[in-house]
């Protein structure tokens, strides 16, 4: 045995558990749902799976002229473009503030800050559906400040922001403790030496400290990309897709269709979110890179 | 035909095989039966293991017990099911083969279930279909044939303020005509609404289908091989629908979510609803039972001109394909359905009898507000039974929504209606 | 915040600038404690709600302090037959997960990282690629598999299918590859296997990645809700989310107050590892994501 053919035995002795269960649970399903998508299977034919017809990349034709699921397309596009812009905004401001040198009730504030990512979101959806109320919370506050507040989520206007702020509160705390990690990790003296040099904190955050974020930047856009264009759980138990379909996503098209019974169209739809997240990674990870 | 434990060990693998040996439809269907095989009418015998959803599965088990007492040597094992994705567990059971021997099946679901061709056909003579109301027996039909035993039902009637109705001095609108102007003499004494109506929430077609048949229109046609949407009937009931909003009698914003209409009723805001035996329990708990003896009224749904028809819905039982004890299962299902069980579970859960016989006697035949129900359930009818109704009711709450928000005409509507349906097919 | 803490934090950091921006640093904890109030109020709903009768929950106009507290919700809840076994499976489930990810995730991470072999680039491109397939793509095939190797309605099936994950992969082989070269040589020049190289050198360092990992899993199968449900056939085998569903949710209504205690219960566990391991998390991405 060579020394070249015994690494690699003790590699894959090392790999090998995972190896197994990651191929047999990981991506046995992903090949087959990946053939599902071209051919017709619906639910009639879970009992009968080869009893089904080749459609090649029909389904995914059809998709693309179906105006539901190009209304989805849109929608999920909205809430990406602004969701991640505005979670990645929040989650910085506040890891900055809680690295600017306080001490004391530091541990309190990220717990604090970081409590919304463990709820559960179906009892969470209770609350958020009083807050949006005509008459709820937050527009009481809006009129605190003379502001006629919308009908948040009968509003098909107001009904993707609505749902936009929710989810920026349900996952801003994973960010917020990437960014604190990621500025523990900016040695100080390099904000010292800024300082010295007479330059003010906003100089000093915009050409040092941001610079030096910029791979937690990458992690943090390309970790939102991953779960926001999977944007779901908020349509799901807040607006079930409306008002007007003004809320209806591409995971939310994709599991309704697998509840009517059309596994085929359900598996393209979710094959198609697939690609977008695919690409919308690596063009970030090439942008930052080109950068960086 | 691949329905045996082997083959479907390899269904993991789905269409991979399938695209390199190039497998397709076959075209001949098995030879259907019209009904499963007969079941013999001595005592049961075995486990028998079942699925029930909620509150039935918690409370199954007292009426399981009192089987068992009957039939010594069967055993019943319940599961209870969470209502929330049962449909994600019954289907993906019937993939696998790996089941139970029974279920409970709500209404609108057997055509799914059926069509996976992972449900038993009900054995011929276990029940005679013509004991129960005759709505719950077309929904257990698919395809010709009998899936399910119904078990409980259920149908929406009208709740009012009774007090607001005294005030007004108007008695509750026994046709068209009279529901308007009733709605809005409760308006006038102090409601902002006069009827609360579902607006493109889930199951909005649940309540606003039934002002189509009340209208007189069909929506399917008689052989249940398409859809008829597009009828002058059909355009008079959602015409009616849409006048509610239009005259500001009701809220063009419905209710969303489940239990966001019964603060408003109680607190005076709606003085009408149109809900189900259920809705008594959540008014008590959103308004204490002084406000539900004292200001809730309920009617049956005022006619329009062919019928008052409500919808159907309720709770059957069907036996899986793959059961090990299919005789025990429909022993047990034939018995839940004799007239003395089914008053026996009124008594324990307050689900209504879907044996008509079992109305006569005791609460059931003497309480006012179960009598309200009681003529609701001879007109009340269910949704079509093909496997594609789930996804057509899709399109009925996004068009009747655009119709409630103003954004398209009952007309257009229905047009549209019936172009994406027949799109859709009743999957025959 | 009053003036006095402010100031003793303030000397107390010994960071010069801040003594000299006290207004502004009493404007800093204004804001975050601001903040800390918005996010919290609807958390504090929920804890609040747990404690009211229905009929409170449901009020329109809303109220936030309970007239009537009450624990009869919670009473409910563990009046239930079988909470304590509910509880147990969850526990189970979710710490068997962890175990599993943080045990196979270290040693892949370890082969893909610090060890050459055959196949290495395009089995990490496949668990990158893994990292981005929404879960509902796979539900069905993967109930279909399970069921078939005759695990449905088994701990095995409940856990097999997330004992490892390739974020876990990911996360580990990020920070391994960054523990210096030099180590691992040292120890092989002083004779150690890999075995030994990755129990007594590597392992020991990973704390603040392992610490990620299992907060991460935990979470994600402490909240599942879906495989449990189709898996499980019998009551035995339910999970905390699966059986607060079958309280709560009706088939026409839902049990506020049910649903609020029982979201209650399930979210104070993971709050509490959170706290537990809060430090070592956040150490744990800055040493991974970052480099």
């Amino acid at each position: 045995m060579g020394a070249r053919a015994r690494r690699t035995a003790i590699a894959w002795t090392f790999c090998g558990p995972f190896i197994a269960l990651f191929a047999t649970f990981g991506l046995w399903p992903v090949i087959s749902s990946l053939s599902m998508s071209v051919t017709d299977i619906t639910a009639r034919d879970i009992r009968t799976p080869f009893g089904v017809n080749f459609v090649g990349l029909a389904h995914y034709t059809a998709l693309f002229t179906d105006p539901t699921f190009l209304r989805a397309v849109v929608n999920t596009l909205y809430f990406v473009a602004v969701g991640i812009p505005l979670t990645m905004v929040i989650a910085l401001a506040i890891a900055v503030a809680l690295n600017s040198g306080i001490r004391r009730a530091k541990g309190f504030f990220r717990v604090g800050y970081f409590a919304p990512v463990v709820t559960s979101v179906v009892a969470i959806a209770v609350v958020w559906r009083y807050l949006y109320e005509p008459d709820g919370m937050i527009n009481s506050i809006l009129a605190v400040v003379g502001i006629h507040g919308p009908d948040w989520l009968n509003d098909p206007n107001w009904s993707m922001p609505a749902l936009i702020l929710m989810a920026v509160w349900r996952h801003f705390g994973i960010p917020m403790v990437i960014f604190l990690a990621g500025l523990q990790s900016i040695p100080a003296d390099l904000l010292e030496a800024a300082r010295v040099d007479g330059a003010t904190r906003w100089q000093s955050f915009r050409s040092v400290t941001l610079p030096l974020l910029r791979p937690t930047t990458l992690v943090v856009a390309v970790l939102l990309s991953i779960g926001y264009l999977q944007f779901f759980e908020e349509p799901f138990v807040m607006t079930s897709g409306g008002p007007l379909g003004s809320t209806t996503s591409i995971s939310y098209y994709a599991y309704e269709q697998f509840g009517f019974g059309n596994y085929g169209m359900a598996s393209a739809a979710s094959y198609v979110l697939v690609a977008a997240i695919g690409l919308l990674s690596f063009v970030q990870f090439r942008i930052f890179r080109a950068r960086a | 035909m691949f329905t045996s434990r082997g083959a479907n060990a390899l269904a993991g693998g789905l269409a991979v095989a399938l695209l390199l040996t190039g497998c397709g439809r076959s075209d001949t269907g098995p030879a259907a039966a019209a009904a499963g095989a007969p079941v013999d009418t001595k005592a049961a015998g075995g486990t028998i293991t079942v699925w029930a959803m909620g509150t039935e599965g918690e409370l199954l088990p007292k009426l399981a017990d009192q089987f068992s007492k009957e039939n010594p040597d069967a055993k019943v094992e319940v599961t209870a099911v969470p209502w929330q994705d049962y449909a994600k567990k019954v289907q993906t059971a019937i993939a696998s083969g790996d089941t139970p021997d029974a279920t409970m099946v709500g209404a609108v679901d057997l055509a799914a279930f059926a069509s996976t061709g992972g449900l038993e056909k009900v054995p011929s003579d276990l029940v005679d279909p013509g004991v129960f109301y005759p709505g719950a027996a077309d929904s257990t039909k698919f395809e010709g044939a009998e899936y399910g035993v119904p078990w409980y039902v259920e149908t929406r009637s009208l709740f009012y303020r009774k007090d607001l109705a005294e005030a007004a001095g108007v008695a509750a609108p026994k046709t068209w005509d009279e529901y308007g102007p009733f709605l809005t003499a409760l308006q006038k004494h102090g409601a902002k609404w006069g009827l609360a109506l579902p607006t493109g929430a889930p199951s909005t077609w649940q309540t606003v289908v039934p002002f189509l048949w009340q209208a007189g229109a069909e929506i399917m046609s008689s052989d249940g091989k398409k859809f008829t949407f597009d009828t002058p009937e059909a355009r008079k009931g959602l015409e009616f629908y849409r006048q509610f909003i239009s005259s500001k009698t009701s809220n063009p914003n419905g209710p969303v979510s489940l239990g966001e209409i019964e603060p408003q009723f109680v607190a005076g805001s709606t003085a009408a609803l149109i809900s189900g035996p259920w809705e008594e329990g959540l008014l008590k708990s959103a308004g204490g039972q002084s406000f539900l003896d004292g200001k809730v009224g309920i009617a049956p749904l005022p006619a329009g001109p062919k019928s008052n028809a409500s919808y159907i819905g309720g709770g059957q039982w069907s036996v899986f394909k793959d059961a090990k004890n299919r005789d025990g299962a429909w022993k047990f299902i034939r018995w839940m359905a004799t007239p003395e069980v089914q008053k026996t579970w009124y008594t324990v859960s307050g689900d209504l009898p879907a044996v008509q016989s079992a109305w006569n006697e005791g609460k059931l035949a003497t309480d006012p507000t179960l009598a309200v129900f009681r003529t609701q359930l001879k007109t009340a009818q269910s949704g079509p039974n093909t496997t594609t109704w789930r996804q057509v009711t899709a399109v009925l709450d996004a068009e009747f929504e655009k119709v409630a928000k103003g954004v398209s005409s009952p007309e257009a509507a229905l047009q549209e209606i019936q172009k994406r349906a027949a799109a859709i097919g009743t999957g025959q | 915040m009053t003036a006095t803490t402010v100031s003793t934090v303030a000397s107390a950091s010994g960071v010069k600038a801040a003594t000299r921006l006290r207004p502004a640093r009493i404007l800093l904890y204004g804001a975050l404690a601001l903040g800390l109030v918005a996010t919290l109020a609807p958390f504090a709903w929920m804890f609040l709600g747990s404690i009211k009768p229905t009929g409170e929950i449901v009020a329109n106009p809303s109220v936030w302090l309970p007239r009537s507290p009450t624990f009869g919700n919670f009473q409910q809840l563990l009046s239930k037959q079988n909470f304590a076994l509910y509880f147990f499976n969850s526990t189970l489930v979710a710490v068997t997960c962890v175990a599993g990810n943080l045990l196979f995730s270290s040693m892949a991470g370890y082969a893909f990282a610090k060890l050459e072999f055959a196949g290495k680039r395009l089995l990490f491109g496949l668990v990158l690629a893994m990292l981005i397939i929404p879960g509902v793509t796979t539900f069905v095939p993967l109930f279909v598999l399970v069921s078939n190797l005759g695990l449905s309605n088994s701990y095995l099936g409940l856990i097999l299918p997330f004992v490892v994950t390739p974020l876990g992969v990911f996360l580990m082989r990020q920070f391994i590859n960054d523990v210096p070269d030099s180590l691992v040589e040292a120890a092989r020049l002083d004779g150690a296997g890999d075995a030994r190289i990755f129990l007594r050198v590597v392992l020991p360092l990973c704390r603040p990645p392992l610490a990620t990992l299992a907060i991460l899993t935990f979470l994600a199968q402490w909240n599942n809700f879906l495989w449990p449900l189709v898996i499980a056939q019998t009551e035995d085998h339910y999970t905390l989310p699966v059986a607060l569903a079958l309280f709560s949710v009706g088939a026409n209504g839902t049990n506020y107050g049910l649903l609020l205690s029982g979201a209650v219960t399930v979210v104070t566990p993971i709050v509490l590892l959170f706290l537990v391991l809060q430090k070592q998390f956040i150490q744990g991405i800055a040493n991974t994501g970052l480099k």
